[in-house]
């Protein structure tokens, strides 16, 4: 009866997945949207794509006769992103620079002329964006040309924090932009035609708390021509996770927590709402994309820096190029990761990723066990920013 | 070939299975997308150290088995990124009998359903099921024994073959 019953089912299971639904012929290219968003504002270490920030361990060296130390650069593969994704396509009108608003990295925004992964041929809309994990571009489907305006993306992520740029490309008679949002509240944006370009790109800078439901353009009368819904970007599983065991407050309002999800992951927490996360699952702890072991993570978010370090570890520096530095104590993790745990403030301005700076790790006696280069970022195209 | 590249023809290749496994594993064309979406884009977070080191398509089958089977299943439901096209369930199988036992499939808890997948249709022995779920190869038995008891009784009285439990 067993034998039976398990022959039945093998069967049965083996025509029932004949009815699975069949992939769309997009699906890489959703996929990979969709995950870049996600990423977003992650650390360079968990991914890493179209260009990948990798940390390179240099060889261990003696310094000063008091023992090894690991010193690296992380460094950053540069190609014109830019140039890639044109290759086979035809730029129409200029390119659009906006800074994102939350961290004041370069963004681009254009048109081109292209075949899309449908086959279909026309208007496209463009996007190149750098991130602290690296730098990325893509084109989406040819744009509706009935279509008073489309919404094409924007730099929501999670962990997210500050403002959110959205954008999207709109026909001539649209004059003005709003968001709106979840309360009937509207939040201006800027139209703009880039040079002969056929299309116009709006965008709408709004804060990440701020939860926008939809996009109104409007002619140069005030009369709404076309209202377009926001995409919901998919909703991430740490967003509503629960930790797994007791939370750790941390220096500079920070609260640190470990989630499955299903990976085990270190969740980092300001208000509540997740700004830095970090894989620490044994086979990926502190460990580059190589798979070669770091000595530190850092996150840095508006303010903060925080992350995790080798356990030897007792004080973290930050030190800028200006030779300014902030330091931090760390603390042994509750979760028995095997790490050692920091956090601290600053008083910089903006991402310091983008001036660069060094991150250095020092034992209980204050000797330099590690030392870790951050390079100032080049950009990641030629010409306007 | 850079990394864009080799994912996206991963998915080319691989996609139309990984959806074939999402719907015997979760019983709907919706969980199936949404099963094999959330694992790709895990996939792609994890592309360059995975493609390095592991077989991508295993990993990926492992992330669908695992959050199949976890919270995150009941907790959400993810805004698909394309249109899954309905299918009336009483007209997939070949006979009445297969019928009945997809029905059955239905309610098993999650995690016997899952063991079960990974036993008849992968084809794994239980020490690699239980690599797959994280769980031990004893618990792997038991839900085997357990799901097959189920299905069973259901098959021969129809009457219990629905209602999931998990």
């Amino acid at each position: 009866m067993n034998h039976e019953l398990e022959a039945r089912l093998r069967d049965t299971l083996g025509h029932a997945s004949e009815h699975a639904p069949p992939a769309p012929g997009d699906l890489s290219g959703l996929v990979m949207s969709r995950s870049r968003r996600r990423r977003a504002r992650t650390h360079a270490l968990i991914a890493g794509l179209a260009v990948v920030a990798v940390a390179v361990p240099a060889a261990l060296t003696t310094v000063g006769g008091q023992g090894e130390v690991s010193t690296g650069t992380v460094v950053n593969e540069r190609r014109d992103i830019f140039a890639k994704v044109m290759e086979g396509k035809t730029l129409l009108g200029d390119r659009l620079p906006v800074d994102d608003p939350s961290t004041g990295r370069p963004t681009l925004l254009w048109l081109a002329r292209a075949t899309d992964t449908k086959g279909d041929t026309g208007t496209v809309f463009c996007e190149a964006v750098s991130e602290r994990g690296g730098q990325w571009a893509s084109c989406g489907s040819v744009i509706d040309d009935e279509a008073q305006a489309t919404f094409q993306g924007s730099t929501e992520g999670w962990p997210a924090s500050g403002d959110v740029l959205y954008f999207g490309a709109s026909r001539d008679q649209v004059a003005a932009v709003s968001a709106v949002a979840e309360d009937g509240a509207r939040i201006p944006g800027k139209v703009q035609r880039p040079g002969d370009a056929p299309r116009k790109i709006w965008t709408v800078s709004a804060p990440s708390k701020t939860e926008v439901t939809a996009f109104e353009f409007t002619d140069a009368g005030g009369k709404v021509l076309a209202r377009v819904k926001k995409e919901d970007d998919s909703p991430v599983p740490e967003a509503t996770a629960e930790p797994v065991a007791p939370t750790m407050k941390m220096p500079g309002g920070l609260v640190a927590g470990i989630y499955e999800t299903p990976d085990r992951t270190l969740i980092w927490k300001r208000d509540g709402k997740a700004i830095g996360v970090q894989l620490v699952r044994a086979k990926d702890l502190m460990k580059d994309l190589g798979g070669k072991s770091r000595p530190v993570e850092l996150v840095a978010d508006q303010g903060n820096w925080f992350g995790i370090a080798d356990s030897r570890t007792a004080r973290v520096a930050l030190v800028f190029p200006d030779g300014r530095s902030a330091t931090a104590e760390t603390r042994p993790d509750p979760w028995h990761i095997g790490v050692t745990l920091f956090s601290g403030t600053h008083e910089r301005a903006g991402e310091i990723y983008l001036d660069g700076f060094q991150v250095v790790g020092y034992d209980r006696v204050g000797v330099e066990i590690w030392r870790e280069d951050h390079p100032a970022e080049e950009p990641a195209w030629s010409g306007t920013r | 070939m850079d990394d864009d590249s080799r994912f996206a023809e991963f998915i080319a290749e691989r996609a139309d299975a990984l959806l074939r496994y999402g719907y015997v594993l979760s019983g709907n064309p919706h969980d199936a997308a949404d099963l094999t979406q959330e694992a790709l884009i895990r996939l792609h977070r994890a592309w360059p150290r995975v493609r390095r080191k592991h077989d991508p398509e295993s990993y990926t089958r492992m992330i669908m088995a695992r959050l199949h089977i976890s919270t995150w299943r009941r907790r959400r439901r993810e805004r698909l990124a394309w249109d899954v096209p309905e299918r009336s369930r009483l007209d997939l199988l070949p006979s009445d009998s297969e019928q009945g036992l997809w029905q059955a499939l239905e309610g098993l808890p999650r995690k016997q359903r899952a063991v079960l997948v990974l036993r008849y249709y992968e084809d794994l022995a239980d020490a690699e099921i239980a690599e797959v779920l994280g769980i031990s190869r004893g618990t792997v038995r038991s839900h085997a024994s357990l799901g097959l008891s189920k299905l069973r009784s259901a098959v021969s009285d129809p009457a219990t073959a629905h209602g999931r439990t998990s």
